[in-house]
């Protein structure tokens, strides 16, 4: 079976279960090779639980070996995300006692408020949103009981005015990232995060404990925002998730584009919706995919996805696109300030030293000015 | 006096193809319950007795309420030490 195939089956998978989706899945058994393909697939991909059901349901054929290896790997998946809900709920814990403002993003939120069944979906961390003014105090909360940050902060305040998200490691091993807003870059800087804390969240029970969630169009809008801006070539599972939602979930459409417009993110929930569509191959139409297929970026944001969307958006060119997108000369000056001077820990922690760090700044921006130039 | 079972409020857990599983947030155990164990779950939504348990799987299954309350008993002493269904006792 071929890389097309398997990825085409990958596909399948994730699309498994959706009204409209139209599985293509082999005829009989696969070999072993194609079998391992398909597995690691699953794996990375985080679908075990999708490729579990339809195995189960009989529409992917297997050999009796086969359906085992697929059964454990969804154990395994199930495992992790008790554990990770686990980790979850003692942090919510810390946090609460700490008085900081949170609403628990992606894996568990969505797994609980959009899926027909949480066990349908699989995550690999605990994903947080803290209150900007919280961030830092949250930073300090998790550090006193064990958790270690990945990278320092590049200077003082930085966390709190301008990051996406700070990555801390607890002591059970698990990755917890508490995010100031939704997506690095400039679509990520026009995000009003303020609009997120004003709206009412959604809700659900984690061991006893009422979690709080972004409400049902913001979760949408940030899957479209996960789809597009998270990885390239991007991950099924964000696009399972909007489809998921725009199918069977409760997300009112006129909101999603009021919100959609104010986010300045059209071209962004016009790109995921259309991209999850054809890549799931799903044929009901839903409002937002009539309204997506009539959206036309304006010049400044299709230069921007394009570059975002590319397998090579840097972590420089991320931070040209958001110096870009943001509003004020000393939030600038602050910002700029931030990534030519960091603290020499910082400097440590990702380059040898301070040339090493203007030699990879300067490859960066250079890179970044000729993926512009062939995008206009 | 009475005894009343519930799930634990400190568990999180999963229901996929016939099985729970089931895990304490401060224990790194994963406890997995299959055929009337599913069923005992769904049941210990809400507080009951021993009796009331026993009844409610006699009728699902069409067997005697006694020997169902014989069978289930060492089960429910066996969540609660898990720590996944906790027990009350009334006066």
């Amino acid at each position: 079976m071929s890389a097309t195939t398997i990825n085409s089956a990958l596909r399948s998978i994730a699309a498994y279960g959706l009204p409209g989706s139209r599985p293509r899945f082999p005829d009989a058994p696969v070999d072993d090779a194609t079998w391992q393909a398909i597995i690691e697939g699953v794996r990375l991909q985080r679908i075990a639980p999708l490729f579990a059901q339809a195995i189960a349901e009989n529409s992917f054929p297997t050999t009796s070996h086969q359906a085992s290896n697929a059964m454990e790997l969804e154990r395994e998946a199930l495992t992790n995300a008790l554990a990770l809900e686990a980790s979850l709920v003692d942090i919510a814990a810390l946090l609460e006692r700490a008085g900081t403002r949170f609403r628990v993003l992606k894996g568990s939120a969505v797994a609980h408020l959009d899926y027909p069944n949480p066990a349908m979906r699989e995550f690999g961390d605990v994903d947080l949103l803290i209150h900007p003014d919280d961030i830092d105090r949250t930073v300090a909360t998790l550090a006193g009981h064990r958790f270690i940050r990945r990278f320092p902060e590049p200077r003082a305040g930085f966390d709190r005015r301008f990051t996406k998200s700070v990555s801390m490691t607890g002591p059970r091993g698990h990755e917890v990232d508490l995010h100031r807003t939704l997506a690095a870059g400039g679509f990520g800087q026009r995000i009003p995060v303020g609009m997120l804390w004003a709206a009412p969240p959604g809700e659900f029970t984690l061991a006893g404990r009422q979690m709080s969630a972004l409400g049902a169009e913001e979760r949408l809008l940030h899957a479209c925002y996960h789809l597009v801006l998270g990885n390239s070539p991007p991950r099924l599972v964000p696009q399972r998730d909007l489809a998921q939602m725009l199918l069977t979930g409760h997300a009112a459409t006129d909101r999603v584009r009021l919100l959609a417009a104010a986010w300045q993110g059209e071209s962004v929930v016009a790109h995921a919706v259309t991209t999850a569509w054809g890549n799931l191959r799903l044929t009901t139409d839903v409002p937002l995919l009539t309204w997506a297929t009539t959206v036309t970026p304006r010049r400044r944001d299709a230069r921007e996805l394009a570059r975002a969307t590319s397998t090579n958006y840097s972590y420089a060119a991320q931070a040209v696109d958001s110096l870009r997108a943001m509003r004020g000369a000393r939030r600038r000056l602050a910002y700029i300030s931030a990534m030519a001077f960091p603290r020499r820990d910082y400097l440590g922690s990702r380059h040898a030293g301070f040339a090493s760090r203007v030699r990879y700044a300067v490859s960066e921006v250079v890179t970044t000015r000729t993926m512009t130039k062939e995008n206009r | 006096m009475s005894v009343h079972y519930r799930r634990a409020t400190t568990v999180v857990w999963r229901e996929s193809r016939g099985n729970v599983l089931v895990r304490p947030v401060a224990v790194d155990e994963i406890t997995v319950l299959s055929g009337p164990g599913v069923d005992l779950w769904h049941l210990l939504v809400d507080e009951k007795t021993l009796d009331e348990l026993a009844d409610e799987l006699a009728e699902t299954y069409a067997v005697q309420s006694g020997q169902v309350s014989g069978d289930i008993r060492p089960v429910l002493d066996d969540l609660v030490t898990r720590g996944i269904v906790d027990r009350t006792v009334a006066a």
